[in-house]
C-alpha cells in the first residue's frame, strides 16, 4: 500500500555492473543453481504464456457473457472454476482477467521506473539546487497518501487502463528516485565518469552512456520485486471499487465482487484470490534469485 | 545533530503548504461538488450553488488555498466540515488516534515476530529453521491484505466466534484489524531480515572475526547483527507510515473508525476541509516518524551521527 | 541491541496504556444494539435527507404527522387534527394537549412555527415546504400552514418536517446538530453522539405516551455488510434491517422465526435520455428505444440485484404504499426477444448499433442492474459502456441532460402525487428525461395531468389523471421501471418487534420479550 522505499537493497552496496555478455551469462549460470528462484521462472513462464494464449484457452465472451439462472454455481467439468454472481465462466474471467491485472502491473512498473529513474539521475547527477527541489519535492509528495492520488485519478479520469497505469505510476515512482539517485551519487566519484566528463561529453549522454547502465542491477531487481506489490496495490484498488470499468474482468475486481458470495459461494473469491497469490510468488521467486545472481555477496 | 533536527522539523512548514496545495488541485479534477453531495438529487439547481457558494467551494483554486493557509495558520483553525458541520479536528483526531493505535500494534507485533524470525532463517540457512518460516512468509507476502482480513473475519469472527468483528469498544477487537495490518508487513520484515542478516554474516570484518576465533554466537550476535539493524530500522520506521496510510482496507473491513476510512469517504462529498486536515496530520506523522528513524539510526551506528553536520537535511 | 529493547518495551507500554485509557464494555444486556451502515452526519432534523438519518430523528423528534407503514400511511403525531380549507390552500393544525419536548418545554404552536421557518431558509428541505407561502400561531395550540397553490398531499412534508424546541435550537446555536440535545419531542433522546462510530438513545422519560419500554439503544457502525452479517450471527446485533440478501438464507437460519422478508417502498429504473446525440440521435429513434425495452429481462435484473428475492416492475411506485398508483392500462414493454430484434430491424440496425454509455452511481443495486442491462442489449446486438460515478455527480450529469443511459433509483413515495419530481419540468434533480425538449412529446399535457391530481382531494378524479398520465408516459418509451426490491429484516429472539416495515420502524414499538422478569 505504501509508496515508500522499501528495497530489498541495502543502499551503501557497492554498484553492480550489468555491461558485459559475458556478466549476464555469469548471472544466469547462477540464477540456475537457485531451485527456487527456477520453480519462479517456470511458474512466471508458464502464467505468462496462459495469458498471452488466453484467447486460444477458453473464449473472452465466455467471461462476458450472463446466464444469470446459473448464478454461483460451484466448478463443474464444463465450468472448471464454477461461474461468479452474473453466471459468468470464472474460467474464462480469471485468465482474461490476469491479462488486465498484469499488464497494468508490468507496464505502470515500467512507466514508474521511468519516470522515477529520470528524476533520480537528474537529481543525483546535478546535485545542489536541482537536487535540492527534487528531493524537498519527492517528500512533500511522499507524505501524501497514495491512494488519495490513486483515487482521485481514476475518479476524475475514469477508469480506463492507461489511466490506472497513470495512476500507479504516480504511487510507484517515488520508489526509484532515492533509489537511483543514491546509485548516482555514489557511481559519479568514479573514475570512468569523471574521465567520461573531462572527456567534454554532455551530462545527459554521461548519465544514459556511463551512469545508468551501472545502475541497471540496483533497478532491475527493485523493479522484478515492485510488479508483485503492484499486483497486490492493483487488487486493492479493485477491492474499493476502483477497477476496470464492467464488464471487463479483472482480478480486484472479480475479488470484489465475491466478497458479498464469500459464504455462499466461496469459489469466487478462491480462484481470483490463488492466482494472485501464485503471480506474485512466482515474480517475487524471481526477483530474489536475481538478487541474489547479480551480488555474489549474498551466495556462498 | 540538533541542528539537523530542527532543520527537519523547520520543513514541515513547506511540506503541509505543498500537501494543501495538492490536494486542492487534486480535488478540483474530480467531477461533483459538496453542495450537490449534502443537499442529494432533489435540490433545486439555485440552492446548490447557494450552498457551495457558501461554504466557499466556488472560489477559485488559488483563493480557496490562500482564504484556508490564511486561517489556518492566523487562528489555527482547519476549518468547519462541509458535509458535517463539525470542525474538522473534531473528526480528524479522534479517528487518526485510533489508526494510530493500530499501527503502533501493527508495527510492533511485526517486528517482534518478523525481526527475529528473519535473523533465524538466517543463522539457521538451509535447515527447516529457514525453509518453513521463509515459505510461510513468501506466501503471506503475496496475499492481498483485504483477502487476508476477509479470511481472518470468517474464520475467527464466524466459524471460532472467539474475536468482536464490530470497532474497538475491547481489547480483543483490536485483535483482528491490527494482525490484518500486520501480517503482509511481517512477512516483509522476515525476508528484509533475512537478506540483511545474510549479508552481514558474509562480510569481509565477520570472516575477519571468526578469523580471530571469535565463537559463531559471539560473530553472529555482536557483529552481524548491529550492521544488519540498520536498514531494518528504517524499514520499521517506513512501514509505519505506510501502514497509516495504508490502514484503509481493514478499517473497512472490520468496521474501525479510522482517518484512511474518513478521508476515502469523504472524497465522493469533496469534504476539502475534512480531507486537507487528515493528510496534514498524516505528513506530519510521517515526518515525525521518519525523524525518530534518522535519529535511533544515529544512535546505534555513530558514524551515521557524525555524518548529519555535514549533509543537508 | 539494549536500547532497540528498551524502546520496543516503551512503546508496548504505551499501547497498552492507550488501550487501556479507551472507554470499555461491550453490549450492555439491557442496551439494544441496531446496526447503522454509516455514521450518522447531523442531528439537525433539518440538515439531512439521508434516509438512513431520517429514520434515526424518526426515534427522537416527533412531528406533526407519522408514519406507520404496516397500517398504511399517516397518522396524528403531534398534531391533534389537521384540517384543510376548500381549496386546499391553508392548513390548520391543531396541537394534542399535554405534549412535551424531552427537555421538559411543553411543545407550542411556536415552536412549529420556529421548526417551519428554519425549514425555509435550509435548502435541504427546500422540496418538502417550497409550496408554503407562510406559517403562523394565533395562539399556543393552534399552528396555520398557508400554501401558495392549491396542494393536497401535504401529509409527507406534515412527516418529514420534525418539531424541534425554539429555546433549545436557539440556545446551542451554531452546534445544534454535531452534540447531543433535548429539542425533540420523541420517544428517545440521544445520549452521546460521536460522529465515527454511531450514537446512543435513551428512553424519553417526558414522552407524551409514556417512556417506551426499551430504555437504551445504541446504533454501531458496520459499513461492511458482511462484518454487519456476521455481527448478527454472532449474536451482537439485536436488529439488523436492509440486510444482505445473498447472506438470507443463513441469516433466516440464525434469526429462528424473527425473520421478515417485507416489500420495499423503491423501484429501480431505466432512463433513456432521448436527445442524446450519441450515434446520431440513435436513442431519439422510438423504435430503437422500444426495442430496449423489450430486450430487458427484467428477472434477471431481480436475480443479479436481489438473488430473485424482489419482483419485477411495472409500475411508477409500489402499489402495496401508493393507493394511486395506476395498476392496468398501460404498456409493459414484457421481456420478448423478438419483437426487440424486430424493432431494431424496422429502425434501420438489424445488425444492432452502439448506444453510448449507461451512467449510474456506484450503488451495488445500480451498478449490478447497469450491468445486467449492459448484457441484455448485448443480446440484441446493441452495445454500450456502463460508467459508474458517485451519486452526486451522477447527478449533475442527468441535470444537464449529459448521459445517453441511466440506471436510478426512486424511494420512499406514498402518493402518486411524487411523480411532479420525475415528470415535471419545475423539478429538480429526479426531473432525469426532460421531456420538453425537441417537441417530441405532449409536455404540457404531462404537467396539466400533474397539477390537476395534486389539486384535488377526490380519488376517483385522481385517478383519472394518473391513468391517463402513467400510460402516456409509458408510451413515451422514455422511461422503464425494472424492479422492486424487498426489505429483509432479521431480529434477535430477545426483542418483539411489532409489525416489520420496510423504512421507518420505530422503536419506541419494540420490546423486551423478558420484560417481566
Amino acid at each position: 500500500m505504501s509508496n515508500t522505499v522499501t528495497t530489498a537493497v541495502p543502499a551503501a552496496q557497492e554498484p553492480m555492473k550489468f555491461k558485459k555478455p559475458s556478466q549476464v551469462k555469469e548471472i544466469w549460470r547462477r540464477f540456475r543453481k537457485n531451485k527456487g528462484s527456477m520453480v519462479g521462472l517456470i511458474l512466471l513462464a508458464f502464467i505468462v504464456l496462459v495469458l498471452i494464449f488466453a484467447d486460444f484457452i477458453v473464449p473472452y465472451e465466455d467471461g462476458i457473457v450472463q446466464n444469470l439462472a446459473l448464478k454461483n454455481q460451484a466448478p463443474s467439468a464444463e465450468h472448471w472454476f464454477g461461474l461468479d454472481s452474473y453466471g459468468r465462466d470464472l474460467f474464462s474471467r480469471v485468465i482474461h482477467g490476469g491479462r488486465t491485472s498484469l499488464g497494468v502491473a508490468v507496464l505502470a512498473t515500467i512507466s514508474s521506473c521511468i519516470v522515477g529513474s529520470a528524476l533520480g539521475a537528474i537529481a543525483g547527477y546535478f546535485g545542489g539546487k536541482v537536487d535540492m527541489i527534487i528531493m524537498r519535492g519527492l517528500d512533500i509528495f511522499m507524505s501524501v497518501p497514495d491512494i488519495l492520488f490513486t483515487m482521485a485519478v481514476v475518479v476524475a479520469m475514469g477508469t480506463t487502463f492507461a489511466n490506472l497505469i497513470f495512476a500507479l505510476t504516480l504511487a510507484y515512482f517515488t520508489n526509484y528516485v532515492r533509489l537511483v539517485r543514491s546509485q548516482i551519487l555514489s557511481l559519479s566519484e568514479v573514475e570512468y565518469v569523471e574521465a567520461a566528463r573531462a572527456g567534454g561529453s554532455g551530462s545527459a549522454r554521461i548519465i544514459i552512456s556511463h551512469i545508468l547502465p551501472n545502475a541497471m542491477g540496483v533497478i532491475i531487481i527493485n523493479t522484478t520485486l515492485n510488479v508483485a506489490k503492484i499486483i497486490l496495490y492493483e487488487s486493492t484498488l479493485g477491492f474499493l471499487g476502483l477497477g476496470m470499468p464492467p464488464p471487463a474482468p479483472e482480478w480486484g475486481l472479480i475479488i470484489s465482487e465475491a466478497r458479498e458470495f464469500m459464504r455462499t459461494a466461496p469459489h469466487i473469491l478462491l480462484f481470483p484470490a490463488l492466482a494472485i497469490v501464485l503471480t506474485a510468488c512466482s515474480v517475487n521467486l524471481v526477483g530474489d534469485g536475481l538478487r541474489d545472481a547479480m551480488d555474489p555477496h549474498l551466495k556462498s | 545533530m540538533y541542528r539537523y533536527i530542527v532543520k527537519r522539523i523547520l520543513f514541515l512548514i513547506p511540506t503541509i503548504l505543498g500537501v494543501a496545495f495538492i490536494i486542492y488541485f487534486v480535488l478540483n479534477l474530480t467531477p461533483g461538488n459538496p453542495g450537490r453531495s449534502i443537499l442529494g438529487a432533489n435540490a433545486s439547481q439555485e440552492a446548490v450553488d447557494q450552498l457551495n457558494e457558501e461554504l466557499g467551494y466556488n472560489d477559485p483554486l488559488l483563493v480557496k488555498y490562500v482564504n484556508y493557509m490564511k486561517k489556518l495558520v492566523l487562528e489555527g483553525d482547519f476549518g468547519t466540515s462541509y458535509f458535517t458541520k463539525q470542525p474538522v479536528m473534531n473528526e480528524v483526531l479522534p479517528r487518526f488516534w485510533v489508526t494510530l493505535q493500530l499501527s503502533i500494534i501493527g508495527i510492533i507485533i511485526s517486528t517482534l515476530v518478523g525481526v527475529p524470525l528473519g535473523m533465524l532463517t538466517a543463522v539457521k540457512q538451509y535447515s527447516a529453521w529457514d525453509y518453513i518460516p521463509s515459505i510461510l512468509a513468501f506466501l503471506l507476502a503475496a496475499i492481498p491484505s483485504f483477502v487476508l482480513g476477509m479470511v481472518l473475519l470468517l474464520v475467527f469472527s464466524l466459524k471460532l466466534n472467539l474475536l468482536p468483528s464490530y470497532g474497538l469498544d475491547t481489547w480483543d477487537a483490536y485483535i483482528m484489524p491490527s494482525l490484518c495490518m500486520a501480517i503482509p508487513i511481517t512477512a516483509f520484515n522476515v525476508r528484509f531480515t533475512k537478506s540483511s542478516m545474510l549479508e552481514s554474516i558474509r562480510a569481509d570484518y565477520i570472516d575477519t572475526a571468526r578469523a580471530k576465533g571469535a565463537t559463531e554466537r559471539t560473530v553472529i550476535w555482536k557483529h552481524a547483527l548491529k550492521n544488519a539493524l540498520l536498514p531494518v530500522i528504517t524499514n520499521i520506521g517506513l512501514n509505519m507510515g505506510g501502514l497509516i496510510m495504508g490502514a484503509v482496507v481493514s478499517e473497512r473491513l472490520f468496521s474501525v473508525p479510522g482517518i484512511g476510512a474518513l478521508i476515502v469517504d469523504r472524497i465522493n462529498y469533496k469534504d476539502e476541509p475534512v480531507i486537507i486536515a487528515g493528510t496534514i496530520v498524516i505528513s506530519i506523522t510521517f515526518t515525525i516518524i521518519m525523524l525518530i528513524v534518522d535519529i535511533i539510526y544515529a544512535y546505534v551506528d555513530p558514524r551515521i551521527k557524525a555524518k548529519y553536520t555535514r549533509i543537508k537535511g | 541491541m539494549k536500547r532497540i529493547i528498551a524502546l520496543s518495551l516503551a512503546l508496548v507500554m504505551i499501547v497498552a496504556l492507550a488501550a487501556c485509557g479507551q472507554k470499555s464494555g461491550g453490549a450492555d444486556s439491557d442496551t439494544l444494539i441496531l446496526r447503522a451502515e454509516t455514521a450518522f452526519t447531523t442531528l439537525d432534523p433539518a440538515n439531512s435527507n439521508n434516509t438512513h438519518d431520517i429514520i434515526l430523528y424518526d426515534q427522537v423528534y416527533d412531528g406533526l404527522y407519522g408514519l406507520d407503514e404496516a397500517h398504511g400511511g399517516y397518522y396524528n403525531e403531534l398534531a391533534e387534527e389537521v384540517v384543510a380549507n376548500e381549496d386546499s390552500t391553508q392548513y390548520t393544525v391543531t396541537l394534542k394537549d399535554g405534549i412535551k419536548f424531552a427537555n421538559g418545554e411543553p411543545v407550542t404552536a411556536q415552536d412549529c412555527v420556529f421548526t417551519y421557518e428554519r425549514a425555509f431558509q435550509n435548502a435541504n428541505m427546500n422540496y418538502l415546504v417550497s409550496m408554503i407561502d407562510n406559517v403562523e400561531a394565533p395562539d399556543e395550540k393552534t399552528f396555520v400552514i398557508n400554501l401558495k397553490y392549491p396542494y393536497a398531499p401535504i401529509a409527507h412534508t406534515l412527516f418529514r418536517v420534525k418539531i424541534v424546541s425554539e429555546k433549545e435550537v436557539t440556545e446551542q446555536g451554531d452546534k445544534f446538530g454535531t452534540i447531543p440535545n433535548t429539542a425533540g419531542a420523541g420517544p428517545y433522546i440521544i445520549d452521546e453522539f460521536d460522529i465515527a462510530t454511531g450514537c446512543k438513545l435513551i428512553a424519553n422519560e417526558n414522552y407524551y405516551e409514556g417512556a417506551p419500554d426499551i430504555k437504551k439503544v445504541e446504533y454501531r457502525v458496520y459499513s461492511d455488510p458482511a462484518a454487519a452479517v456476521i455481527a448478527f450471527e454472532n449474536g451482537e446485533l439485536d436488529f439488523y434491517d436492509q440486510a444482505a440478501l445473498s447472506d438470507w438464507e443463513s441469516l433466516k437460519a440464525a434469526a429462528g422465526d424473527n425473520n421478515a422478508m417485507v416489500t420495499g417502498n423503491n423501484i429501480t429504473w431505466l432512463g433513456i435520455n432521448y436527445a442524446s446525440p450519441t450515434n446520431n440521435n440513435i436513442l431519439g429513434n422510438d423504435l430503437v428505444r422500444k426495442a430496449i425495452f423489450y430486450a430487458i429481462n427484467k428477472e434477471n435484473v431481480n436475480l443479479a440485484v436481489c438473488e430473485g428475492y424482489g419482483r419485477t416492475a411495472t409500475t411508477y411506485m409500489v402499489p402495496e404504499f401508493v393507493p394511486t398508483q395506476p395498476t392496468e392500462g398501460f404498456e409493459t414493454y414484457d421481456y420478448n426477444v423478438e419483437k426487440a430484434k424486430e424493432l431494431l430491424a424496422q429502425a434501420g440496425y438489424p445488425d444492432g448499433a452502439d448506444i453510448g454509455t449507461i451512467l449510474t452511481s456506484t450503488s451495488a443495486n445500480s451498478s449490478k442492474s447497469a450491468q445486467v442491462v449492459q448484457n441484455e442489449l448485448a443480446q440484441i446486438g446493441l452495445t454500450c459502456q456502463v460508467q459508474t460515478l458517485d451519486v452526486s455527480a451522477v447527478v449533475e450529469r442527468t441535470i444537464v441532460q449529459d448521459y445517453d443511459l441511466t440506471v436510478y433509483g426512486d424511494s420512499g413515495n406514498y402518493d402518486f402525487n411524487n411523480i411532479r419530481q420525475q415528470v415535471h419540468s419545475e423539478s429538480v434533480g429526479m426531473y432525469i428525461i426532460d421531456f420538453t425538449l425537441n417537441d417530441k412529446f405532449d409536455w404540457e399535457r404531462i404537467e396539466y395531468l400533474v397539477e390537476a391530481g395534486a389539486a384535488t382531494a377526490d380519488m376517483e378524479e385522481r385517478m383519472t389523471y394518473y391513468n391517463e398520465l402513467w400510460a402516456m408516459i409509458m408510451d413515451t418509451a422514455t422511461m422503464l421501471p425494472l424492479i422492486n426490491r424487498p426489505v429483509a429484516i432479521v431480529w434477535s429472539d430477545r426483542i418483539d418487534i411489532g409489525d416489520p416495515v420496510p423504512t421507518y420502524y420505530k422503536i419506541k414499538n419494540f420490546s423486551w420479550v423478558d420484560s417481566a422478569e
